[in-house]
């Protein structure tokens, strides 16, 4: 008899908790996968697909899947070493052959000499660049990501990465380390 | 140096930390207030308050007034900016700024006329007929923004009203060599105290503090004066001197012995303080309706041959304040004081609203920064830090990048009153590595704002080209499923027509065999 009852018992609460489970499954459900997310993240989101993939979010899945973590070369070392920290993996060095970490670049199209093809438009990743065909085109210097894409596809050749010039918003201060260097150095 | 031996009104409370450096005061605080004569060129930066850049509303070429404004505010967290002399705008471009990273902005260029000719002024005595939105108009439009150091907005200072109970003056000027609040108080105690009275009454009456270190018997002396004649309730407290009491949390615990706790404001302790400098602006601005163009600026320093406190329009440049004293053989330009002060890069920047002060330091008479030793683990810069802060800690995670853990060791909270690495003895910028961790920290957050943009856009152009694609498709699909329908009901149509066809085809059979039918047949029912 108190087999039985401890077996009912059992069973009932099994079925219990397995229900909870199943709902809680359902109502908690967790919209794509949060080690993707955290990774993409980190990733500073140029979307220049210098790392081999078709923008950031990609990269984030292989990560995820184990690729290395040193492809990304507008993220730089400091990107490595927040992706080592995140992932608890070894920090490497940045893979040359990806490219190296350049300052900020924006696109600026030499707009009189733009014909309108709108072919840097659909290479644009953030959609950073207005125009409609035949008409002159012009990027927006906020949105840019300085990603390089829209140079290549133009057949006139009028886009040019220009340097972000330093404003008294973006200028920090230097790392008395470095600072101690250059001053031996010169 | 003098003490004075006046007892504070109010109870004196600690501060953790602070130094004792050698004051160098009475070089420049033994003459009174002078002027120099007018610079040529006045170089205004619109960048030069906390906030957002104030917006040129001058052109090229155009002659202006002194008084007359400039450029304005673009949006509220900004300012307004007024011509230092009258003349003529002879550029609006970028120049070399008076800021640590010497870097350009843009800055107005007013060549003088040498008339130095006011625009109408309005003056007001009746200000306490003005609604408070009407003064604090006006504070706003006078350009008026804190004269301590960081140029903060006064407008915005005042605008919370709610709980607001104690105005403190802030006249501590705790940092060696300046000198310019103490001979400010001397000379002009009432139209402080008049400012801080319009304050008040903002608020609909205050309780006045003004905290002052005891380095300053003088200045002391005026305001007892000032109150006696303005009939003024104001308490006077009288801190020790010790670096940094002037710092805004450091004077308010001095005087009440309350913290402002990390990410709170001294409104929220009921709290509001404003620079004796700040206090003498909003008089000048209410009661003479004159804005903002000039202020009291401490020259000194060993290779300043006529150390003083000079009234200096905002402008001017560094170039023409040490040409007009003549110095020789200065080896360091510092703006501000030793301790918090930045090396002047470009001698053609202008001066300021926040420049207190410029020393012209001779040979090794400012420590130069030396060989750093090895931190050593001594412990001094903790003892020294008058937030309480452990800044061996900062230093360590600052130097390593470690940005995270310098913010939870409260790097923020950080004044960087320099007091942690003038007692290093290892002679640690200190200072330095915070600089750079926070500067560094700021910026991240921005790339981090930008980069969430533009994964969102990304992420929008994805979705935008797939729906494309799948709205293609769908036309496609439903184009092609129009042209069945139509090809379908074609085929129906024609199998109607046929039939239709058929039908007449089968009425006329049988009435042309009706007719035949008929014509055989006699005509029988026409008799009928
Ligand atoms: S390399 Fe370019 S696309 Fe790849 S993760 Fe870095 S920024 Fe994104
Ligand atoms: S404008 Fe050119 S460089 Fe800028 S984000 Fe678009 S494609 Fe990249
Ligand atoms: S600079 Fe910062 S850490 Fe150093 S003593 Fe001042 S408040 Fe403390
Ligand atoms: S005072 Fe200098 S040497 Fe001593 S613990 Fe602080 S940083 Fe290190």
């Amino acid at each position: 008899m108190d087999l039985i009852t401890a077996v009912v018992i059992l069973a009932a609460l099994g079925l219990l908790f397995g229900a909870i489970l199943g709902f809680a499954s359902v109502k908690f459900k967790v919209e794509g996968d949060p080690i993707v997310e955290q990774i993409n993240d980190v990733l500073p989101q140029t979307q220049c697909g210098q790392c081999g993939y078709p923008g950031c979010k990609p990269y984030a899945e292989a990560i995820a899947n184990g690729d290395e973590i040193n492809k990304c070369p507008p993220g730089g070392e400091a990107g490595v070493k927040s992706l080592a920290d995140l992932l608890g993996r070894e920090v490497i060095p940045l893979d040359e052959e990806r490219g190296e970490t350049k300052p900020l670049t924006i696109a600026y199209i030499r707009e009189d000499e733009c014909i309108g093809c709108t072919k840097c438009i659909q290479a644009c990743p953030v959609d950073a660049i207005l125009g409609a065909p035949k008409l002159m085109h012009t990027v927006i210097v906020d949105e840019c990501t300085g990603c390089d894409l829209c140079v290549e596809p133009c057949p006139v050749d009028c886009i040019d990465m220009l340097e972000v010039p330093q404003s008294i918003s973006s200028w920090k201060w230097q790392q008395p380390d470095l600072a101690i260097n250059i001053k031996e150095v010169s | 140096m003098e003490r004075s031996n006046f007892t504070s009104e109010i109870p004196i409370y600690e501060i953790p930390g602070g130094i004792h450096p050698e004051e160098h005061k009475t070089e420049s605080n033994q003459t009174a207030i002078s002027s120099l004569p007018l610079a040529k060129e006045f170089v205004i930066n619109l960048k030069a308050q906390a906030g957002n850049r104030s917006a040129p509303t001058v052109e090229l070429g155009q002659s202006v007034l002194k008084g007359q404004v400039i450029a304005k505010n673009d949006g509220v967290f900004s300012s307004f900016q007024h011509a230092p002399t009258s003349g003529t705008v002879t550029a609006i471009e970028k120049r070399p700024i008076a800021h640590a990273s010497g870097l350009e902005d843009l800055c107005i260029v007013i060549k003088s006329d040498g008339r130095d000719s006011w625009v109408k002024l309005e003056r007001n005595e009746e200000y306490k007929s003005l609604s408070r939105e009407q003064i604090l108009a006006r504070i706003f439009e006078a350009g008026i923004v804190g004269l301590g150091g960081a140029s903060f907005p006064s407008h915005i200072k005042l605008q919370r009203s709610e709980g607001i109970e104690t105005l403190i003056i802030n006249a501590a000027e705790c940092e060696p060599y300046i000198s310019c609040d103490d001979k400010l108080i001397q000379e002009n105690a009432v139209e402080i105290l008049k400012g801080a009275e319009i304050i008040s009454h903002l608020y609909n009456k205050l309780n006045i503090i003004i905290g002052i270190e005891d380095n300053k018997p003088k200045a002391i002396e005026a305001i007892k004066v000032a109150r006696e004649k303005l009939k003024l309730d104001v308490k006077i407290g009288v801190v020790p001197t010790k670096y940094p009491s002037g710092g805004e949390k450091q004077l308010i615990q001095l005087l009440t012995g309350k913290e402002v706790q990390q990410g709170k404001l001294p409104a929220d302790l009921g709290l509001v303080m404003h620079n004796a400098g700040t206090c003498f602006a909003i008089y000048e601005a209410i009661i003479d309706g004159k804005p903002l163009v000039d202020r009291v600026v401490t020259l000194t320093g060993n290779a300043c041959p006529k150390k003083g406190n000079y009234r200096v329009p905002i402008g001017t440049p560094v170039k023409h304040l040490i040409d007009s004293v003549q110095t020789q053989d200065y080896q360091q330009l510092i703006m501000g004081g030793p301790m918090m002060g930045f090396e002047i890069h470009s001698l053609h920047a202008g001066i300021v609203k926040a420049t207190n002060c410029i020393i012209m330091a001779a040979k090794s008479e400012l420590s130069q920064p030396q060989d750093v030793a090895p931190c050593i683990r001594c412990g001094e810069c903790m003892i020294a830090c008058p937030a309480s802060l452990l800044p061996q800690q900062l230093y360590w995670h600052a130097k390593a990048d470690e940005f995270e853990k310098a913010e939870d060791y409260n790097l923020f909270d950080c004044i960087e009153c320099g007091a942690c690495a003038y007692v290093c003895p290892s002679d640690i910028p200190l200072v330095q590595y915070y600089r750079y961790a926070k500067s560094s920290i700021r910026n991240n957050r921005l790339e981090k704002i930008k980069a969430d943009k533009a994964r969102d856009r990304h992420e929008a152009r994805l979705e935008r080209i797939e729906r494309v694609k799948r709205e293609k498709a769908e036309k496609h699909r439903k184009a092609a499923e129009t042209r069945r329908k139509a090809a379908e009901a074609s085929g129906k149509n024609d199998a109607k027509k046929a039939a239709v066809e058929a039908a007449l085809a089968r009425v006329q059979a049988k009435k042309k065999a009706q007719a035949e039918q008929s014509d055989l047949k006699p005509k029988q029912d026409e008799g009928s």
